[in-house]
């Protein structure tokens, strides 16, 4: 009996502990030469959108720019600023910037990194046990406008029902839900990696 | 005595002080709310009804808002149509125009749905350093709100609203804090233009300079280039910027600062590498190779199109580029001119500039380009164009009682034939000549039938550039024979008596 009390709870146990060790749906790849300290000043670019989903890109944009600033780490310029840099270059959301834009970025608006974004999966999906719950995959990479060379990319891919506590509590059920609570990891993950050394 | 005034100079100036710093604060509490993004409605839709309720939240809040109409006012007369283009300069002037110390952005990130959901992301910004300091991002739906058998539970999207603002906003009443508007020389470059941008030396430059200034205008507003300074003067009507100078002597890349002067010299600040001018003196020169043609008799000639490749010896900026073609006497039958820069090859095929062949003949070709300076290079070259191969002349002639056939080359081409061949050919068919040859004219003998008066010939041909010449059943008449006279004939020398 009380090794199958034993058993029991190490088979509870396992199965409590394996939902922790599930597959990291958030993934950071720093660059070998990249110094992340230092990193204070940075600017959004909007992001590329490569789903289905309209207007998905300037959504996802705005609210991690509002998470960005929200943060405390980090000094944002205005989105303005960007879009009139934007409209000088004639940069297009996705374009490759160029020695010359990270150049122009550092003298004109001041900033020490640039995030650039992509959203590679934005919709809804059922059968998860529970009902609709939005799904979203995105890409960030941050250039270091300094050197003029990648910083850090991060691929984040989460589901709403993610997030679900006990029966459906906790299950984020809006895209901008979602996109709040990624962006929110992103930049913990990033600050804890050294960036948002506002000193 | 002294000190008594020192005294009464200090109190006087912490009474300024305060009383300015009371000013300050009165207005700094004040929030400008622009109207609500609403990406529902599209990438430039607003959302009224909803701006109108988040006004609604912040004044029971107790946050003073700046009335919409003013702000509206604001937008149109900066030329503002989202918040998307408004920059740190924008929230300053926006701050010191409005009397605001803080810029509330808003936008509807999602609204409506089978099951309504509402997502809403709202930033604050500074007005004293135009920056952002505060953000606030939050979502709810009627399947987050299910509350217990259904009572109270919000239905449409509208029920959400309120809740959502009134969360969202609370904490942004003490991110609101006073601070003076700096008298900092703020400013918003909307733009610098040159006209030429390219320029031969001592050329006239023309420069635009569309700048906004958050206080003061600058007494002075210059551009420098080459340590030579250029003051610039305000239109009134439109408070652009305007000036002209000559361009350097020397080939080269100029670059362009901007100076701006307060009090005369005292404060200056120097905006570096605003624009660039260059200056070209030497035309970029061009060669023109052509494929495809052939080099015959050192004339190059072709019969159905040649390549064009142009190059340019010295690469510039290109301005434009035209094409003469003209006779070889120097009529000009078509001129074509282009704007940007040349292409790298060209085909032509012998039309004209109304799109038709030309006929054959001798053609020069001339291409020019100039570059953005207006420097002028060109070069031509002269090209045959033989589409059809000559035309030929049969006929038979009788010599010293020999039946010869002749046939030669109508004049009007420039290339003859190469290779030949021929049949002649009696009236009921039968082969009187069959020969191969090369060049023309020729003169062959044959037997004629006895008794035939017309001849066939057929032949084809092939000239030097490759067009080939068919002639099947050409009839040639057998010359009459001339009738001799016949003269009488005399048996005896002497006439009879």
């Amino acid at each position: 009996m009380k090794y199958f009390l034993r058993f029991f709870f190490l088979l509870f146990l396992t199965a409590m502990l394996s939902g922790c060790f599930g597959a990291q749906q958030l993934q950071t790849r720093m660059m070998a030469t990249a110094r992340p300290d230092g990193v204070c000043r940075m600017a959004v670019l909007p992001f590329d959108n490569w789903t289905n989903e309209e207007q998905a890109g300037v959504v996802a944009q705005r609210i991690f720019y509002g998470a960005l600033v929200n943060s405390g780490a980090f000094e944002v310029r205005p989105e303005g600023d960007v879009s009139l840099f934007r409209l000088r270059h004639r940069l297009a959301p996705g374009a490759l910037l160029g020695k010359f834009h990270f150049t122009d970025l550092q003298e004109k608006l001041q900033i020490d990194a640039i995030v650039q974004g992509r959203l590679t999966e934005v919709g809804s999906i059922s059968g998860r046990g529970a009902d609709e719950v939005p799904v979203v995959a995105m890409q960030l990479q941050v250039y270091d406008v300094r050197r003029g060379e990648l910083l850090l990319s991060t691929f984040h891919h989460r589901w709403g029902d993610d997030y679900r506590k006990v029966m459906h509590f906790g299950t984020v059920t809006t895209l901008t839900g979602l996109f709040d609570r990624m962006s929110d990891e992103i930049i913990a993950d990033w600050i804890e990696r050294g960036l948002g050394n506002c000193q | 005595m002294l000190e008594r005034l020192y005294l009464v100079f200090g109190q006087s100036l912490i009474l300024l002080i305060a009383l300015f710093g009371s000013a300050l604060s009165v207005s700094a509490q004040r929030v400008a709310l622009l109207p609500m993004a609403d990406y529902s409605r599209g990438l430039d839709g607003i959302n009224l009804p909803f701006t109108q309720e988040v006004e609604k939240a912040l004044t029971d809040l107790g946050v003073e808002m700046i009335q919409q109409e003013q702000v509206l006012r604001f937008m149109a007369e900066n030329r503002l149509r989202s918040f998307s283009y408004l920059d740190s300069f924008l929230v300053q002037k926006m701050g010191k125009d409005l009397k605001c110390a803080v810029v509330l952005i808003g936008t509807v990130t999602e609204i409506g749905g089978r099951k309504p959901v509402l997502g809403l992301t709202f930033t604050a910004l500074d007005a004293v350093s135009g920056s952002p300091v505060w953000s606030e991002t939050g979502a709810t739906s009627i399947v987050e709100q299910a509350r217990f058998l259904a009572i109270g539970e919000p239905q449409t999207e509208q029920d959400l609203a309120a809740p959502l603002i009134g969360k969202l906003l609370r904490h942004l009443g003490g991110t609101v804090e006073a601070g003076a508007i700096p008298n900092e020389r703020s400013y918003q470059l909307a733009g610098m233009q040159l006209f030429p941008a390219y320029v031969r030396g001592r050329e006239k430059i023309e420069a635009t300079l569309k700048i906004s200034f958050l206080h003061a205008e600058p007494t002075m507003v210059a551009v420098e280039s080459n340590q030579r300074r250029t003051y610039l003067e305000q239109d009134p009507e439109t408070g652009i910027y305007q000036g002209q100078w000559r361009a350097p002597q020397r080939d080269g890349f100029y670059p362009l600062d901007l100076i701006l002067e307060w009090g005369a010299g005292r404060f200056v600040e120097r905006v570096e590498n605003i624009s660039s001018f260059q200056v070209i003196n030497q035309p970029s020169g061009l060669e023109i190779k052509v494929k495809k043609a052939l080099q015959l008799d050192n004339q190059l000639a072709f019969r159905s199109h040649i390549l064009i490749l142009p190059k340019i010896l010295d690469i510039k900026p290109m301005a434009r580029w035209a094409l003469d073609i003209r006779t070889a006497k120097g009529v000009l039958l078509t001129t074509q001119e282009y704007e940007g820069d040349m292409p790298e090859r060209m085909v032509w095929e012998g039309r004209g500039g109304d799109g038709y062949l030309l006929s054959d003949g001798k053609y020069e070709i001339t291409l020019h380009v100039w570059d953005l300076a207006g420097n002028h290079s060109s070069d031509s070259f002269m090209v045959v164009m033989q589409r059809h191969a000559p035309q030929i002349k049969a006929e038979t002639l009788v010599r010293q009682g020999k039946n010869l056939l002749q046939v030669t080359s109508l004049p009007g081409t420039f290339f003859s034939f190469k290779s030949w061949s021929l049949e002649l050919l009696s009236e009921h068919g039968e082969s009187l000549l069959r020969q191969n040859g090369q060049d023309l004219p020729l003169v062959l003998e044959f037997v004629p039938v006895v008794g035939e008066e017309k001849l066939f010939l057929n032949f084809t041909g092939e000239d030097r550039l490759g067009n080939r010449l068919e002639k099947v059943h050409m009839e040639i008449t057998v010359p009459e024979l001339k009738p001799t006279e016949k003269t009488p004939q005399v048996d005896s020398w002497v006439q009879d008596f």
